[in-house]
């Protein structure tokens, strides 16, 4: 097997036009960015303020969760049925499977929020507005980006699938190459999709780590430190 | 005709009823089976790495490496590394097993850690011997935590046998290729709904099991649940 | 704690039994071995599969399953030689090609004669059926309308044409049209095949030339127009039990030689018909067949 990858990728014609490994790269990023800007500008708000009023949460967090049973390739064909179009069924397929990790994701880093600080915050005086973005925001965000993790591998596993309904990316030399039994172009694709996998999850890690705001990571390095009790 | 009237022709068929039960049937063992095993699995690398630190590093990225390779990916290559033939099942199977135990093994090791250090040293001086601790002591007390994590590989095992239609391998995903192929809305949307009941049932089963397993936790005030993301 | 984990055990246990077990055992048949009959993944492929998968019970077999589709022609051999699959219907010329690339056989009798010389030895096919399931190249009727009904008719327009097909057209065919018509598409395109992207794609003119199959339900309904290949391009494509030889006893050959002596391409079409224009199961759909000719 490891010949037929090698010889695979050293096939030049494996690297240009339609077929080529850089166009399906760039159209299953393609996919995967579209569908991640579109479902967190759904999920981020709605997290934001469901997690501020605490209203309604555990409702919106299940019927998240429930989304998250979906079977992929039971959406994705129902909706090609419905709009008969590949990428429009595969990308609002997409979008629905994106939302709910991100939802989850803000609610959660919302809801981790100490009590305390938030009290600390009204007394010094600041209106709700304020709140949310100089002292919510920041201190969620690690937990955010984390649900943007869960989503983006969501969305890379999905496009792969997607591609029986006809989507291009990466998931065409899975499917193609198993028609085929070129077992070289279907281990390609699945390094490949891999990989991508891979890499996004790594750079979204570095930004959860980054983009943790100092006092939080102090703090974080001072529990670490004490016993943890057992959560029921 | 109406959806609701081709739903009800495509149910009036026996062999669709007949077809349908088989499907549910395959998908419950394909999705199940991994569930346990990787249970086991987790469990076992759980033990064996508690007390080798630099160990547990490798071991919990190569869990996580695991667990973003995408499934059809993951699917189509074991294959050609275990030798299995390629309309074999067995390929969903150990894919799943390998998505559970990467997913239990972060929750088996910090449950592990979690367990009250005084409770494991009046089991050491009350003369249990390692395995007997482990498996009398430290597990059950783990279960809670572990409990959560089975929950939500349960629900993705299930999620993810329909994938493996794409290889030719039972289960509900059969109903999504048939409604695909024959532009017929009715198996498609019989075959989600089942899915997602299937979910239902085994994670009410799985609440159930967990109940059964932790008899002291009933005794104490209910205490509300964190949501976790 | 010991009795709770053997309880849960069997619990555990009994649930997975209850489930049932579909991993598959051998397919290596016989008198008490199993008959795993294999489909690719065209729908009429399933259909002929329950019409054999009948006729083989109504025999006296009793361990006969059919498999869900899958992948191409490549996918299927490699199945029948490891014996996952004990038979799968075929198509008579594809089959050829697939073992002899330069094979120059076109009609039925050519084809059937050169395969089963052929096909290597752990392999055989049974008695062909008259119904033939050939691609065609399929446009929509606007582009019909301006004259063209052959391929020939086609070949000069073809540099601004986009075709969508299979996976693996362009390789076997590409050349062979040029060489023969001097057709050279201006893209070909990998849609599926013969399927619903195939059909989506040339009814939203993503495509203005796609291959299709004769026998298929979905060139009618959508009022498309199938081209000649009046130059004789694609082979005989009769339908043919394709075997892995000692997997069948002879009561269960001869069952499946009558299935395929009364099978022809007017019967083939209507069973797609029901198949994807009504939506009956294919099982029933066989079922019928097999009753209306005698076969039960």
């Amino acid at each position: 097997m490891i010949t037929e990858i090698v010889n695979w990728f050293s096939d030049s014609a494996n690297w240009q036009g339609p077929d080529g490994v850089p166009t399906r790269l760039l159209e299953h990023l393609g996919y995967v960015a579209l569908a991640l800007v579109i479902a967190a500008a759904i999920a981020i708000p709605v997290g934001l303020f469901v997690g501020h009023t605490g209203s309604g949460g555990l409702l919106l967090v299940g019927a998240g969760n429930a989304v998250r049973a979906l079977p992929t390739l039971g959406l994705v064909t129902f909706l090609f049925l419905l709009f008969t179009d590949s990428t429009v069924a595969a990308i609002i397929g997409l979008i629905v499977l994106a939302v709910p990790p991100i939802l989850a994701g803000t609610y959660a880093g919302l809801q981790a929020v100490d009590r305390y600080v938030v009290d600390a915050a009204v007394g010094v005086g600041m209106r709700g507005w304020q709140r949310l973005w100089q002292v919510e925001v920041p201190i969620s965000l690690p937990l955010v980006i984390g649900g943007v993790r869960n989503a983006v591998l969501q969305l890379v596993a999905t496009a792969a699938v997607a591609a029986y309904v006809g989507l291009g990316g990466l998931g065409r030399f899975l499917l193609d190459g198993l028609a085929i039994l070129d077992y070289g172009e279907v281990a390609a694709g699945a390094v490949l999709t891999a990989l991508l996998a891979i890499v996004l999850d790594v750079l979204l890690a570095t930004a959860q780590r980054v983009l943790t705001p100092r006092g939080v990571r102090l703090a974080q390095a001072d529990v670490r430190g004490g016993t943890k009790e057992v959560a029921a | 005709m109406s959806f609701l009237d081709e739903l009800g022709r495509y149910l009036s068929s026996a062999n669709n009823r007949e077809q349908l039960l088989t499907t549910v049937a395959e998908h419950c063992y394909l999705a199940l089976v991994p569930l346990v095993l990787g249970v086991v699995l987790a469990i076992g690398i759980g033990w064996l790495t508690r007390t080798r630190q630099s160990l547990r590093g490798v071991v919990l990225v190569l869990g996580n490496l695991v667990y973003t390779v995408p499934s059809l990916a993951l699917f189509v290559v074991i294959p050609s590394i275990i030798g299995t033939k390629i309309l074999d099942s067995i390929n969903v199977v150990v894919a799943l097993t390998l998505y559970t135990a990467a997913l239990l093994l972060r929750p088996v090791l910090d449950a592990l850690d979690a367990v009250p250090s005084h409770v494991v040293a009046s089991a050491t001086a009350m003369g249990y011997r390692p395995a007997r601790r482990f498996f009398t002591v430290e597990l059950p007390l783990a279960v809670p935590v572990l409990a959560a994590g089975v929950r939500v590989a349960s629900v993705s095992n299930i999620s993810l046998v329909s994938v493996g239609a794409l290889i030719g391998v039972g289960g509900l995903g059969v109903l999504f290729t048939d409604g695909f192929q024959r532009e017929y809305f009715s198996p498609i949307v019989i075959g989600i709904v089942l899915t997602l009941l299937l979910a239902l049932v085994v994670d009410m089963l799985l609440v159930l099991l967990r109940r059964v397993l932790t008899p002291w936790d009933r005794a104490a005030a209910p205490v509300k649940v964190q949501v976790t993301a | 704690m010991r009795r709770r984990l053997l309880g849960l055990l069997a619990v555990v246990g009994l649930f997975a039994t209850a489930c049932g077990n579909p991993l598959e055992g051998g397919a290596e048949g016989g008198p008490t071995g199993e008959i795993v009959i294999g489909a690719s993944d065209v729908g009429e492929s399933l259909l002929l599969a329950q019409i054999y998968a009948g006729a083989l019970r109504n025999a006296g077999a009793d361990n006969v399953t059919v498999r869900p589709p899958v992948g191409g022609r490549e996918v299927v051999v490699k199945a029948l030689e490891d014996r996952s699959l004990s038979l799968v219907p075929e198509y008579s010329g594809n089959l050829l090609r697939y073992f002899n690339e330069n094979t120059g056989a076109t009609t039925p009798n050519e084809v059937y004669a050169e395969l089963r010389q052929t096909l290597p030895a752990h392999f055989e096919v049974l008695e062909q059926a008259p119904a033939e399931n050939t691609d065609m190249l399929v446009v929509r009727r606007e582009l019909a309308d301006q004259g063209i009904r052959t391929i020939s008719d086609l070949a000069p327009g073809c540099g601004e044409l986009i075709f969508g097909g299979p996976g693996q057209w362009g390789e076997r065919w590409k050349e062979r049209i040029k060489q023969l018509y001097g057709c050279e598409f201006k893209e070909i395109r990998t849609t599926d095949t013969g399927g619903p992207v195939t059909v989506e794609a040339l009814r939203s003119d993503e495509v203005q030339v796609a291959d299709l199959f004769s026998t298929s339900s979905t060139i009618r309904s959508n009022g498309f127009v199938a081209l000649e290949d009046d130059k004789n391009m694609f082979p005989a494509q009769n339908i043919v039990p394709f075997v892995a030889r000692g997997t069948l006893t002879e009561r269960e050959v001869r069952a499946l030689n009558a299935v395929s002596a009364v099978l022809t391409t007017e019967k083939l079409t209507d069973l797609n018909v029901e198949f994807t224009e009504e939506k009956r199961n294919p099982i029933d759909i066989a079922e019928g067949f097999l009753r209306e000719n005698d076969l039960a």
